[in-house]
């Protein structure tokens, strides 16, 4: 399958359930497809998860298959996190927003970072996007099954991206494509922030 | 490593048979209901409903696949922990709305009065598998009655229907094919007169088939995690081909025996096994890499297990008269055919993906196999019934 099939199956998958309203759930489904779909539905997520991916996909993912187990670590963290019910859905929605700001601009940049900040920010935005997954559901074993499916949902979306980032790592032109898309990712954002911040005053 | 893997399996085996006498269960999967028909030549009416009389009594229908997914599972678990001494009593509480909702319409668009004559509960047993309890009603039709419909609602769940014609005098009968009902709407006529042809082979085909894809998708979660584990532990085909053919052998075989009634063993036993299984599965896959003869006879044996479960499915389900061969292997088809469709699956959403990178080991298979050990090992827990979930 060509990189192009791979991503045009990709965006299929991505878009296919937009059809349902944000952060609602989905009826029938059950609560663990709904949980999956959960990082795909809601902006903020989808942006921070893709950042990271397209970033760890230009930068050797053999290298760094420690920032991705970390980022798994801290997002099942996040996600029992969520069970203690922080109220704090807002704040986190905009640190996953300027954590995908960050990221895409270190993409666009193209400039090289330590590795330790590798670990960092897979941590900082697998816990924030864990932690951003609360279900709200009438029993506590829904719950689970739904943060259960989020965990699932946010790890393949992260890894995904990774994949694609990766596969376009080769040629100048595709690490130039990357880039293009990373400043999306950020413009993107910064503009769900911005508006954020706009409904806010 | 591997040793001392096998060695805490066999230690978890042998502790099964030490706690499964000692069992407080509670409930599992939500069964259709079979609802038979007799009408003699004198018109009378006799129905037989076989159903899980906690599932009708707490509405949990066949919108759950387990009754642990309703929002009253409680209720359910607490009605099927109940003896059938204790349980009759909660029944009679049901009988008005039963007989309320319940219908059998005659040709004329007459109902017919039917009345609850006997209802037997079998005792408590092992609860992780419904209990089929079995409600006998009493009616009758006018001799000139040419043909019925039944009518069971949705909100008691799915069911299949069938009807007996007997002449006592010239000591015949027979019965109709099998209507299966999930629509929420009265049957097709179900002639009194006329001996209904045999339904077309390929009609049983089709059904067994269906039956066996969606025993497999979406309904057996189970079976899910266990072929996604065998597909996780190699992107090569020859191994992911190896295993397979021998899970499918194997639950051919214990399959086929166990539906002709040549072997058996309890869900008790069956149930906790098949999670155990599927534990092992994600477990070697974390820790071994290439396929070896170990590996084959151990897939082999899980799906000799596997086919148990199969069977106890299928026979609470009814084999097609005339066509138990047939139905065994459509249904077996249909298996086969959902196995196909999550490789498939799995191989399009992963394998495609990322089978052939470098990290495919460490940030695919491994976190993979260990999410489905986990998974396998509550179920393995939960069907022991330790009281703990």
């Amino acid at each position: 399958m060509s990189n192009f099939s791979k991503g045009f199956l990709f965006a299929v998958l991505c878009f296919m359930p937009t059809i349902a309203l944000a952060h609602s759930p989905i009826e029938g489904i059950g609560d663990f497809f709904n949980g999956m779909l959960h990082p795909l539905l809601v902006p903020a997520q989808i942006l921070a998860i893709l950042a990271l991916g397209l970033f760890l996909g230009q930068h050797s993912i053999n290298k760094h298959k420690t920032t991705v187990l970390l980022f798994l670590g801290a997002t099942i963290a996040g996600l029992v996190a969520t069970l203690f019910e922080f109220d704090a859905a807002a704040q986190l929605s905009m640190l996953s927003l300027i954590s995908a700001v960050v990221i895409g601009l270190l993409i666009v940049i193209g400039v090289k970072i330590h590795w330790s900040l590798f670990l960092v920010l897979g941590i900082t935005v697998g816990f924030i996007v864990g932690m951003d997954s609360s279900a709200e559901l009438p029993s506590r074993k829904a719950q689970i099954v739904s943060l259960f499916g989020s965990g699932v949902g946010i790890y393949f979306l992260l890894l995904y991206a990774m994949a694609i980032s990766e596969s376009f790592s080769v040629k100048h032109w595709q690490t130039i494509a990357v880039r293009v898309v990373a400043s999306w990712v950020s413009a993107s954002a910064l503009m769900v922030l911005a508006l954020s911040f706009s409904n806010k005053f | 490593m591997r040793l001392f893997i096998r060695q805490s399996l066999l230690l978890l085996l042998l502790s099964i048979v030490s706690i499964i006498h000692n069992t407080t269960l509670y409930a599992d999967v939500v069964k259709p209901a079979l609802v038979e028909i007799s009408v003699d030549e004198k018109g009378h009416v006799g129905v037989e409903i076989r159903a899980s009389i906690e599932a009708l009594l707490t509405g949990i229908n066949g919108r759950y696949k387990n009754t642990k997914d309703a929002p009253n599972a409680d209720e359910y678990d607490a009605l099927r922990k109940l003896s059938s001494e204790e349980l009759l009593p909660e029944f009679k509480k049901f009988e008005a709305t039963l007989l309320d909702k319940i219908s059998l319409i005659d040709d004329n668009e007459h109902e017919v009065t039917l009345t609850i004559k006997n209802v037997k509960i079998p005792e408590r047993g092992y609860i992780k598998v419904p209990r089929i309890s079995v409600i006998e009603l009493v009616g009758q039709v006018d001799l000139s009655v040419q043909s019925v419909q039944w009518y069971y609602p949705l909100s008691f769940g799915d069911h299949a229907v069938r009807l007996r014609q007997i002449d006592r005098v010239k000591q015949k009968f027979h019965w109709s094919q099998w209507q299966w009902l999930r629509n929420d709407k009265r049957s097709e006529a179900l002639s009194l007169t006329e001996i209904v042809a045999r339904k077309p082979i390929y009609e049983t085909v089709l059904n067994y088939i269906e039956l066996g894809y969606k025993h497999i998708l979406p309904k057996g979660m189970d079976h899910i995690l266990f072929i996604f584990g065998l597909f996780l532990f190699s992107a090569a085909i020859r191994p992911l081909l190896w295993q397979i053919t021998m899970f499918t052998v194997a639950h051919t075989i214990t399959l086929g025996l166990a539906m002709n009634g040549i072997f058996d063993l309890s869900a008790q036993i069956v149930q906790p096994l098949i999670a155990l299984s599927i534990v092992y599965v994600g477990i070697e896959n974390i820790f071994n890499r290439g396929l070896k003869k170990s590996r084959l006879v151990l897939v082999f044996a899980f799906g000799l297990l596997h086919g148990i479960g199969f069977a106890t499915m299928l026979a609470d389900f009814g084999m097609p008269d005339g066509a138990f061969a047939t139905g065994l292997i459509s249904f077996n088809i249909g298996v086969e055919l959902g196995q196909l469709s999550i490789l498939l699956g799995a191989y399009l959403l992963i394998g495609l993906w990322f089978g052939k990178r470098e990290w495919y080991r460490t940030l695919v298979i491994i976190p993979s196999s260990l999410v489905i050990s986990l998974i396998a090992f509550y179920w393995f827990i939960d069907r022991l019934d330790l009281g703990m979930f």
